[in-house]
C-alpha cells in the first residue's frame, strides 16, 4: 500500500494497530495532510448521505409527521428550561415531543416536502439533525460552502464540556447544534423572520436569538478556518482533557 | 434490501431513469438465479454482484450500439429556483452526474465503498479482485470525483 492509500484507508477506517498511528501521526504533523482528509472526509459523508438519503436511510424514521403548521417562534433551549427537568424513568420527555410536534409543524411546510425523513429527528428522547441539517452540519466549512447552499454554517466553537458547536442558518430556520457521539443535538432552532420573501436574506447574520444561544453556550473564541478545518478532519471529536 | 439496492443502482447508473431499469433488471435475474443463492452466505453481497453485471452488460451494449444520448435529466432542473425539498434530489443528481464521469472500474469501488460502506475486503471478494486494486482504484476515483464536484 502506498502512503496515499494508506490516508485514504485511514479515513475508512482502516487501518489498525501501528499502521494506524502512524498514518494518524503524519496527518497531525502537516496541515495539507489535513485539509486534504477534511475534504475527502466531507465528500465520503456527502456521497453516503445524499445517496442514503434519497432512498429514505439509514436515518431512522422520525415521528414528526402529525404536527400542524405552527406560526410560532420555537426554542428547544428555552422549552427546556421552562419545564422540569424530564424524569429520568421517562424513555421521551413530554417537551421533547411537544417541541419536536412545533418543529415540525414549523419546518414541515416550509422545507419537508413530506414521508418519513426530514431535517430533525428524536433520538433516545432528544432532537437531533437529520438529513440535510446533518450532512450541512458535518461536512460544510464555513470558510468554503457555497453562497447558495441551501444550509449555511455560520460559527463553530466548543461549549463547556468541550464538544463542538455549529450555528447554522436555513431558509426557514436557524439555530444552534452541539456534538453528541455521532449526532448533532439541538440546541435550538428558531424560525427565520421574512420567510419566503425569496430575497435570499437567510445568507445574513444570524438573528439576535441565535447570537444571544451561542453567547450562552460558548466557551473560548469562535474557531477560525484553520480551527474548523482540523475539527472535520478529526470527526468533530470532542476535545481532551476538558 | 430494496432501499440499499436501489441506492447502488444510483450510484452505478447514469441517471434516474437507468438506476430504476438496473434495479428492475436485476430483481428478474436474481428471481430467475434464485435457486443459485446458497443459504449461509451473504445474500446482500451476491444481489448486489448480480446488479453490477447487469450494469457491465447494459454499458457494453450501450458501446456496441453508439454512444448513448446524453441523459434528459441533466439540465432538466436548470434555471429552477432551488426549493428546499429538491435539494436533496438535485444534490444526488449532481452527483449521479460527476459519477458518471468516472471510468466503470473507478465508479463501482467509489458506490460500494464510498455509499454503500462496503470494507476494502468485502468489496474486493464481490469483485473478485486483488484488495491492492481496490484501493489504487478507490484513491483514483476519490480523487477524480472530489475534483469534479468541486468544478460543478
Amino acid at each position: 500500500m502506498t502512503d496515499e492509500e494508506a490516508v485514504f484507508a485511514y479515513i475508512d477506517g482502516e487501518l489498525h494497530g501501528e499502521e494506524r498511528t502512524r498514518i494518524e501521526a503524519a496527518i497531525a504533523a502537516d496541515p495539507a495532510l489535513q485539509a486534504m482528509v477534511a475534504e475527502h472526509r466531507a465528500l465520503a459523508a456527502r456521497l453516503h448521505g445524499t445517496f442514503s438519503a434519497a432512498f429514505g436511510m439509514p436515518e431512522p424514521t422520525a415521528t414528526l409527521a402529525e404536527g400542524a403548521a405552527e406560526p410560532n417562534v420555537v426554542s428547544l433551549a428555552e422549552a427546556h428550561s421552562r419545564r422540569q427537568p424530564p424524569r429520568p424513568f421517562r424513555a421521551v420527555p413530554r417537551w421533547a415531543t411537544m417541541a419536536a410536534t412545533l418543529v415540525a409543524g414549523i419546518i414541515g411546510g416550509v422545507v419537508v416536502s413530506g414521508g418519513d425523513r426530514g431535517p430533525v429527528s428524536e433520538r433516545g428522547g432528544q432532537l437531533v439533525a437529520s438529513g440535510r441539517f446533518a450532512l450541512a452540519l458535518d461536512t460544510q466549512l464555513a470558510s468554503t460552502q457555497s453562497a447558495t447552499a441551501p444550509v449555511r454554517v455560520g460559527l463553530t466553537f466548543r461549549n463547556h464540556d468541550g464538544s463542538i458547536c455549529r450555528s447554522f442558518a436555513a431558509e426557514a430556520v436557524e439555530g444552534v447544534a452541539c456534538r453528541e457521539g455521532k449526532a448533532w443535538q439541538l440546541q435550538g432552532l428558531l424560525a427565520r423572520e421574512h420567510v419566503g420573501t425569496g430575497t435570499g436574506d437567510y445568507r445574513l447574520a444570524a438573528s439576535d436569538a441565535t447570537a444571544n444561544l451561542v453567547d450562552r453556550l460558548i466557551v473560548g473564541d469562535a474557531m477560525d478556518q484553520t480551527e474548523e478545518r482540523a475539527a472535520l478532519a478529526a470527526g468533530w471529536a470532542r476535545s481532551k482533557g476538558r | 434490501m430494496l432501499p440499499r439496492l436501489r441506492r447502488f443502482a444510483h450510484g452505478l447508473a447514469a441517471n434516474r431513469a437507468d438506476a430504476d431499469d438496473l434495479t428492475q433488471l436485476t430483481l428478474e435475474r436474481a428471481l430467475r438465479a434464485r435457486l443459485q443463492w446458497q443459504e449461509g452466505t451473504r445474500l446482500d453481497a451476491w444481489l448486489f454482484r448480480i446488479m453490477r453485471n447487469c450494469w457491465i452488460d447494459t454499458i457494453r451494449s450501450r458501446t456496441r450500439t453508439g454512444r448513448i444520448l446524453a441523459s434528459e435529466e441533466a439540465g432538466e432542473h436548470v434555471g429552477h429556483d432551488p426549493q428546499a425539498q429538491m435539494d436533496a434530489r438535485i444534490d444526488l443528481e449532481r452527483l449521479m452526474r460527476s459519477m458518471d464521469q468516472l471510468p466503470a472500474e473507478q465508479r463501482e469501488v467509489v458506490a460500494l465503498v464510498l455509499i454503500e460502506g462496503f470494507g476494502y475486503r468485502e468489496t474486493a471478494e464481490l469483485l473478485e479482485l486483488p484488495i491492492g486494486t481496490v484501493s489504487s482504484r478507490l484513491v483514483r476515483g476519490r480523487t477524480a470525483l472530489l475534483a469534479l464536484v468541486n468544478e460543478g
